[in-house]
């Protein structure tokens, strides 16, 4: 077997997702640097995220939410582990949007309503359990943050000031489940990868 | 062509047409002489309805009749087609829930023995890793296909919907509520039957 080889070195759940729902997107960004198609929700959803970090933001309804919500001590919290595969290794890098001794929230900004179900389902909170697993040796606790949006003019989002959470645990196996799917995923990038270059 | 209508004939029937509106709206009747003027202009327009149906029918028919006869040409080549369609996606959906109720098992299996240290996590990774897979696209070089798990809704009891989701059976309804009214018995509850003018021309 071709040892693995990723373009950029590692693998993100961003990179993951994209090559999962289209390759073909992944292979005109990741393997040619294309840019890609930034919606405005993207863009809301960036903004929103900076504002978190920060605590900083030129909107006022924006501001007054990330005032009142209360998120873990550390902001963007990095995680850099390896999955291991027999001899083969893949780097995984996440970037928690707030974490604190065992607990991780996430954070969303959108349109479409978060429920439980599909936040048990969310693959982000798999990939970052993994991480974490890998990282400190045990299970945390996963909090899914559902900011609503609305789109009040064209193009103009806005938060509706509605907020929803879902609590998430992850078990073992779904741990080695989300393992095995990294470590195909991996597997399909490196070999189109070499493939292309 | 014996039929033929020119655009000058549709324009001229169509000034027609804008006068019996105007005429109708011009109409008082007040007493019986105005009502036999009335019904003068009743049969008169809808004469001039039957010949211009007549006329569009002259046109459409023969072409309705080509258009029956090209889907009859048709039907059997695209119910061939559709039957063989449905055979088709009827086996690739029964694989794809096949291997997904497989692999469920396989993974209920591999969760029991890492649970019980019969086997160590980074088997049970391999295993997972190694169990074959539901693509949701698959290309081939003719086309691709992309499975898709939508929702529906089934209806487990009729008894138990809300009252605004109801639709009456309208015609039902008329055919139990004028028989109830001719046999003098009691009405469906919510129903009452009332009597509305009409008229038939005869011309």
């Amino acid at each position: 077997m071709k040892k693995i080889l990723l373009p950029r070195g590692y693998l993100s759940w961003s990179q993951m997702w994209l090559w999962e729902t289209n390759p073909k997107k992944y292979k005109e960004k990741y393997f040619f640097g294309t840019d890609q198609y930034v919606t405005n929700e993207m863009r809301f959803g960036k903004k929103f995220a900076e504002a978190i970090q920060t605590g900083k933001s030129d909107d006022k309804n924006i501001l007054k939410v990330v005032k009142s919500n209360t998120a873990y001590k550390n902001k963007e919290y990095k995680i850099e582990c390896v999955v291991k595969s027999g001899k083969e290794k893949i780097p995984i890098l996440c970037f928690l949007d707030s974490y604190e001794d065992g607990f991780v929230e996430e954070d969303k900004t959108g349109k479409t309503p978060w429920t439980q179900k599909r936040a048990n389902e969310h693959g982000q909170i798999g990939f970052y359990d993994v991480a974490l697993r890998i990282k400190t040796g045990k299970a945390h606790k996963f909090k899914l943050k559902w900011f609503e949006t609305e789109e009040r003019e064209k193009g103009n989002i806005t938060l509706t000031g509605r907020v929803e959470i879902f609590n998430v645990e992850k078990s073992t196996i779904d741990y080695l489940k989300m393992t095995a799917r990294i470590i195909k995923v991996a597997k399909q990038i490196s070999e189109a990868y070499q493939e292309e270059f | 062509m014996k039929n033929l209508i020119t655009q000058e004939d549709i324009k001229n029937e169509s000034e027609q047409s804008i006068k019996a509106i105007n005429d109708a709206n011009a109409l008082i009747i007040s007493n019986q002489d105005e009502m036999k003027i009335a019904t003068e202009m009743l049969s008169v327009a809808n004469k001039f309805g039957d010949e211009i149906k007549k006329r569009k029918e002259d046109i459409t028919k023969p072409m309705n009749s080509a258009l029956k006869a090209v889907r009859a040409l048709f039907k059997p080549l695209e119910d061939n087609k559709d039957k063989a369609v449905l055979i088709i996606k009827r086996k690739m959906i029964d694989y794809q829930i096949k291997i997904e109720e497989e692999n469920k098992k396989a993974e209920e299996k591999i969760e029991k023995k890492v649970e019980s240290g019969y086997i160590k996590p980074e088997t049970a990774i391999e295993k997972l890793e190694n169990l074959p897979e539901t693509e949701n696209k698959v290309d081939s070089d003719a086309g691709s296909v992309t499975f898709k798990t939508i929702k529906k809704i089934v209806i487990e009891d009729e008894r138990l919907l809300p009252r605004e989701y109801l639709i009456p059976d309208e015609r039902k309804i008329k055919i139990v509520a004028l028989a109830k009214e001719k046999l003098g018995e009691d009405q469906i509850p919510g129903v009452k039957i009332i009597e509305e003018k009409t008229l038939a021309n005869s011309r």
